[in-house]
């Protein structure tokens, strides 16, 4: 049985909250109160939720980087701590690297976290029945998905296999040699999908459902989580006009 | 045609650019319900005959001449290589996608694929990633894609070689329920004649692009059976393994393994290996079903992979074999992989290996072809005098009989046992008893995460 889980086109759009409500204004309060409303809001939403940690840590760590930057080159405000060329830290670049920070993290938390629930091909189903993309280039898109897997596999083949003769290794030799055989597999892999019916013009599409009163009220969860941020950061006063 | 679902006649099909057409003057008719076995020798145009059939000649960079008709959209088509023949991510994905064509509502889909999986066998999730299967149940879910379409003819092209015992025993029962009722017609390419013979009522001999015979089973292999054997059909009862050779006495020990353990990376199971030592002239081999790690195995003794732990030595050689530069590994040993393709280092057949070593594995007639544009069963002969040429002490060999001919097969055993009598020495993994049964002083049994 299928955990239960939102449509993909409804996560989709909820990870994409978070950036369009950040992007007004540079502070601590908003990214915090939308990213937490949509972490929130995607865990309730999802049967048998789970964290990736290591993918959820990973985003942390290139975040904490991203916002050194921040730190290290702000504009200088009140006192000054250390000063070496252009690099210089006062006491604004403490509240510019957090706000950096934290806006990193409420963008690419729920990316990450959209990324393991998505279906590809619920997704590309709704766009084809939508008529947003006609069917074949949906379902050549699908069928490269597959293909993803398969070319890291032949590389890691052709690597051990070149080894077995004696031959070079190196990235571009196994790249090549890895080229050729992907093309090939490409053509018969083409050829495969013509026999299946990749060009039958009536399809059901069975990875398709529409939006039902769940996948709405994500959305307005999500979208509310949003206003409220900007709302609250308004009436504290906490607003920094990032436009 | 009115009672065939696909009739040739006088068909020929050529390259342009070729002298030799690929299939010539070819004339039969497929009707509903029959069984037809299709074998040859290898390079013979079987297969070629097999995707004519399915639509899958590419009418724009060929030419034909002659009668070929045939409907589109009845065919459900197997191919042979299990990597080739899966599309999606996930094991529902790879059914729903022909069963979405040919009924039309998602609950008929549903149970379609249910269906599909029950009679294939395969007791996966539909959400199970195709990515994780091993090569039998990739090539099982090929086969249950074919049938969710309900075809009134399904084509395979040797659909079990690269199948264990169990997994083939699977697949051909599966086939036997799918065509028992006789609503769906059945055209197989198969080398092992034996394995389907109980199943199919029709033999067609394809050889140099002709149809050699064409009548019931029984008959063709009785009253053909000395042009059969002339061609290197397997002729059910014809070849018994010849016993292996004796290793010489007090030979020495070129291979020591201890304690190996290695960790195969699709299920990151860990398999342990017996002690062993393999001495000039011997064979070991390697037994197991799919994915129970044989080549897992054969690529650490081969230095092809670290082992999680213990210890291959090769005899005179100090450091552990993982160890050693591409180069020094060749010096001392040569692998050929199931799919030896990935090794091929040059666009011609010419120059992977010299013409003596191509000759002494049967390899004939394809010297100026693109190594990657040869059949399986070349393929595996090429790599094998690729290896060889290497002049190695001890040859690693995955599956070296897959897609043999009969006549092929008996090449290899003889350019194998000349290489044991120069002191050679074999480890194998291999399906094929009768293989073992011709080669193998001693077997190791391989077993899914242990020994």
């Amino acid at each position: 049985m299928t955990a239960r889980r939102p449509h993909s086109l409804a996560l989709l759009i909820a990870s994409v909250i978070p950036a369009l409500t950040v992007i007004w204004t540079v502070d601590v309060i908003t990214p915090v109160i939308v990213g937490t409303g949509v972490i929130v809001t995607l865990a309730s939403s999802v049967e048998r939720f789970r964290i990736p940690w290591w993918r959820v840590g990973a985003v942390t760590a290139v975040a904490a980087v991203m916002s050194v930057t921040s730190f290290l080159y702000a504009r200088p405000e009140g006192l000054v701590y250390a000063h070496w060329g252009l690099v210089t830290i006062t006491d604004g670049s403490f509240p510019v690297a957090f706000a950096a920070f934290t806006r990193i993290l409420a963008i690419a938390i729920p990316a990450t976290l959209v990324a393991t629930l998505i279906e590809p091909h619920e997704f590309i189903a709704t766009t084809v029945v939508r008529r947003v993309i006609p069917q074949r280039a949906a379902l050549a898109s699908l069928i490269a998905l597959r293909l993803v897997p398969v070319i890291i596999s032949d590389l890691a083949e052709t690597r051990v296999a070149r080894r077995a003769a004696g031959l070079s290794t190196r990235f571009g030799s196994l790249v090549v040699t890895t080229l050729v055989i992907a093309i090939r597999r490409a053509i018969r892999m083409s050829e495969i999908a013509e026999v299946r019916g990749f060009s039958q013009p009536d399809r059901v599409w069975s990875s398709y459902r529409q939006f039902s009163s769940r996948d709405w009220g994500l959305l307005v969860a999500v979208t509310s989580s949003g206003i409220a941020a900007l709302a609250i950061t308004a009436l504290t006063g906490e607003w920094n006009s990032a436009l | 045609m009115t009672d065939s679902l696909i009739a040739f006649k006088g068909w020929s099909l050529s390259h342009p650019g070729s002298d030799d057409a690929a299939l010539r003057d070819i004339t039969l008719r497929v009707r509903p319900g029959e069984r037809i076995l299709i074998t040859g020798p290898s390079g013979g145009g079987k297969s070629t005959l097999l995707r004519a059939m399915a639509g899958l000649h590419d009418a724009a960079s060929t030419e034909s001449s002659g009668i070929l008709i045939r409907d589109a959209s009845a065919v459900g088509f197997v191919g042979q290589e299990p990597d080739e023949q899966i599309l999606f991510p996930t094991v529902g994905e790879e059914i729903e996608f022909v069963a979405e064509t040919t009924v039309s509502t998602v609950r008929k889909v549903r149970r379609r694929v249910g269906e599909a999986l029950r009679a294939t066998g395969i007791t996966h999730s539909r959400r199970h990633a195709t990515a994780n299967l091993s090569g039998g149940e990739k090539q099982r879910l090929a086969i249950a894609s074919a049938l969710a379409g309900k075809p009134p003819i399904i084509l395979m092209d040797e659909p079990t070689a690269s199948l264990d015992a169990a997994s083939t025993d699977l697949v051909v029962k599966s086939v036997t329920r799918v065509i028992e009722k006789r609503t769906v017609a059945l055209v197989l390419v198969e080398h092992h004649i034996e394995v389907w013979r109980e199943l199919v009522d029709r033999l067609i001999v394809v050889a140099d692009g002709r149809i050699v015979a064409d009548g019931p089973i029984e008959s063709v292999l009785t009253k053909k059976r000395s042009t059969l054997i002339a061609l290197g059909v397997w002729v059910p009862g014809h070849i018994t393994a010849p016993k292996p050779t004796s290793p010489k006495r007090n030979a020495s020990v070129v291979l020591r393994s201890t304690d190996l353990v290695v960790r195969r990376a699709a299920t990151r199971s860990r398999i342990s290996v017996p002690d062993f030592e393999l001495a000039e002239g011997e064979v070991v081999a390697l037994v197991g079903d799919n994915g129970s790690g044989k080549s897992t195995i054969l690529r650490a003794l081969g230095g092809l992979l670290a082992p999680e732990r213990g210890e291959v030595r090769y005899a005179g050689v100090e450091r552990a074999p993982h160890k050693l530069t591409a180069l020094e590994l060749v010096g001392e040993v040569s692998s050929v992989l199931q799919n030896p393709a990935y090794g091929f280092g040059s666009g011609r057949v010419n120059d992977e290996a010299p013409p003596h070593e191509r000759a002494a594995v049967g390899l004939k007639g394809v010297d100026s072809r693109h190594p990657q544009s040869l059949s399986g069963g070349e393929r595996r002969r090429l790599g094998l005098a690729s290896a060889l040429s290497r002049h190695p002490r001890v040859l690693f060999l995955d599956e070296p009989s897959f897609g043999q001919d009969a006549n092929s097969w008996l090449d290899l055993i003889d350019r194998l046992r000349d290489f044991l009598a120069g002191r050679g020495a074999i480890v194998v993994a291999t399906h094929d008893q009768l293989f073992i049964d011709a080669m193998a002083h001693r077997v190791i049994r391989v077993e899914h995460g242990k020994r």
